[in-house]
């Protein structure tokens, strides 16, 4: 992904945003992939819920 | 004589520059500091709920407890601190007369994703943004603690995830941006005051949960065949006592919080103000914080002499006077807080014979009590301007009347008809055999007591 700021390689005279993929697509990849592990956690999480109340009705 | 001058303007404008970085870093921690102040809150709702259940659903209470502030967290960065910042005007999503909301606004600085996202993440030159979308997740998180304790011991875990999700990255964000932003319109054309959230955080979270507890109904064995309760006493009350102790403690940093920091270009002046831009300081929070924790204890041990509701008297006296902390004269918050703790119980009562089965009074101490908070405020601070500035609207009666309904209203619909959604779906409640054999047997793959709890002695009569 490398450093986003062209001047050098140093941290002098850097300001605004200085995370990674800032001004790229980054951000929004990584927030779609964060909103999809969240969906898939709970998925998972109510499948393994449902099987344990199974042997108990 | 123009050398020096020029040489102590500019020492001038060097000193000034330090200041106003100091005052910046200050602003920063400040707000950064309430956010471990507030997980305080949520180290006392886990104490406080596994204690309050039962010994065979102890753990499976802090699971849930666990689970809410861990999803809430992603949910308000996700879209909770947009919907704050798109709705203060109502779902037309425009502009308001402070230019701070609406959907354009919102998207400029509250998403994950685009140019916005540069507000998202670490930013050199943005001191604020980070740590006001901590204090509001914290806070969003707290709504969903607050519903938690009512439902413990029959809910399914997922399934309370998802309500967690809702109420604290919508429902509580939403009546927040009616009534806790400049912009928000109950604000500008009502008045309302509700400086220490009694009513957008505490009674829209407590009607959310009973909307959840309408569908859920009560703990096997709560209620006889002829409409009677029964008292289904958690394991532990000391650890209930503690957590309880330590939601207080974590509610300084939630009351900080509600303050702005003043000096900096989003501040509404040079000193503290509240979130509507009208005058307070954190002297204003000492005294009135400290007196209704104390009005609220007393007023519950002279109804009760039980530790559990003198503890959630405290709460519940905080609870009373938060709409006007930054306003009340101490003794009149004392007041008004023990009366709070007086009523606490009773109130209780009121929804136990309703057949509604609240585990840990959360709808009476947060709903009941948030909303006689907000309506007293417009009895004692009719007349106060609600607003900075020429032309802000008055606190008036009408105006807190207006605020309650519909914090309600947010709280109960939004709650009603996401449980209902999930119990159609069968994911609300946990199949009988299990609510019976304990939940912590059932699901959670460790033991809260390996070793047993020795019986205490038995309660005074």
């Amino acid at each position: 992904m490398g450093f986003p700021f062209d001047n050098g390689g140093t941290w002098t005279d850097v300001s605004g945003p200085i995370f990674m993929g800032a001004g790229g697509s980054a951000p929004g990849i990584f927030a779609l992939i964060g909103i999809l592990i969240c969906i898939v956690a709970l998925a998972m999480g109510q499948k393994a819920e449902s099987s344990k109340y199974s042997k108990h009705k | 004589m123009e050398e020096q001058l020029a040489e102590l303007a500019a020492q001038v404008a060097a000193m000034e520059a330090k200041g106003n970085m100091t005052n910046t870093m200050f602003a920063e921690a400040y707000y950064y500091l309430t956010i471990p102040l507030m997980i305080i809150i949520h180290a006392g709702f886990l104490a406080y709920e596994m204690g309050a259940s039962r010994a065979k659903n102890a753990l499976s209470s802090g699971v849930k407890n666990i689970l809410a502030f861990a999803f809430v967290i992603p949910a308000f960065y996700f879209f909770g601190w947009w919907v704050y910042w798109a709705f203060p005007t109502g779902f037309t999503l425009s502009e308001g007369p402070n230019g701070i909301s609406g959907a354009g606004y919102a998207g400029s600085i509250a998403l994950a994703w685009g140019e916005s996202s540069a507000y998202m993440g670490p930013n050199t030159e943005d001191q604020i943004d980070g740590v006001f979308w901590g204090a509001f997740t914290l806070f969003a998180a707290t709504t969903a603690s607050i519903m938690s304790g009512a439902v413990i011991e029959r809910i399914q875990t997922v399934g309370f995830v998802i309500l967690a999700i809702i109420l604290g990255g919508f429902s509580w964000t939403l009546a927040a941006a009616w009534g806790w932003h400049a912009d928000g319109w109950m604000v500008t054309q009502w008045g309302l005051h509700d400086f220490g959230a009694a009513g957008l955080v505490h009674a829209v979270a407590a009607f959310f949960a009973l909307g959840v507890l309408i569908n859920l109904g009560p703990r096997i064995g709560k209620f006889n065949a002829d409409g009677s309760a029964n008292d289904l006493p958690g394991h532990n009350m000391p650890f209930t006592a503690t957590g309880l102790m330590l939601i207080i403690v974590g509610f300084w940093g939630f009351l900080m919080a509600c303050l702005v920091v003043g000096g900096e270009a989003w501040s509404w002046g040079a000193n503290y103000t509240t979130i509507y831009g009208t005058p307070t300081n954190l002297g204003a929070l000492a005294f009135n914080i400290l007196m209704s924790v104390a009005g609220g204890i007393i007023g519950a041990w002279v109804m009760t002499r039980d530790p559990f509701w003198m503890m959630s008297g405290a709460l519940a006296g905080i609870i009373s006077c938060a709409s006007g902390l930054d306003i009340y004269y101490p003794a009149l918050a004392f007041i008004i807080a023990f009366s709070a703790g007086v009523l606490l119980k009773p109130a209780a009562g009121v929804l136990e014979r309703m057949g509604i089965d609240d585990a840990v009074g959360a709808v009476t101490v947060h709903g009941t009590i948030g909303i006689y908070g907000v309506l007293l405020l417009g009895v004692f601070a009719s007349g106060y301007p609600a607003g900075l500035g020429e032309g802000a609207a008055t606190v008036s009666f009408m105006g807190q009347l207006v605020g309650s309904v519909v914090f309600v209203a947010i709280g109960l619909v939004t709650g009603y008809v996401s449980s209902l959604v999930l119990k159609m779906a069968g994911m609300l409640r946990v199949p009988e055999a299990a609510e019976i054999a304990g939940l912590d047997t059932v699901k959670v793959p460790a033991q809260a007591y390996p070793e047993g709890i020795p019986a205490s002695a038995p309660a005074a009569q």
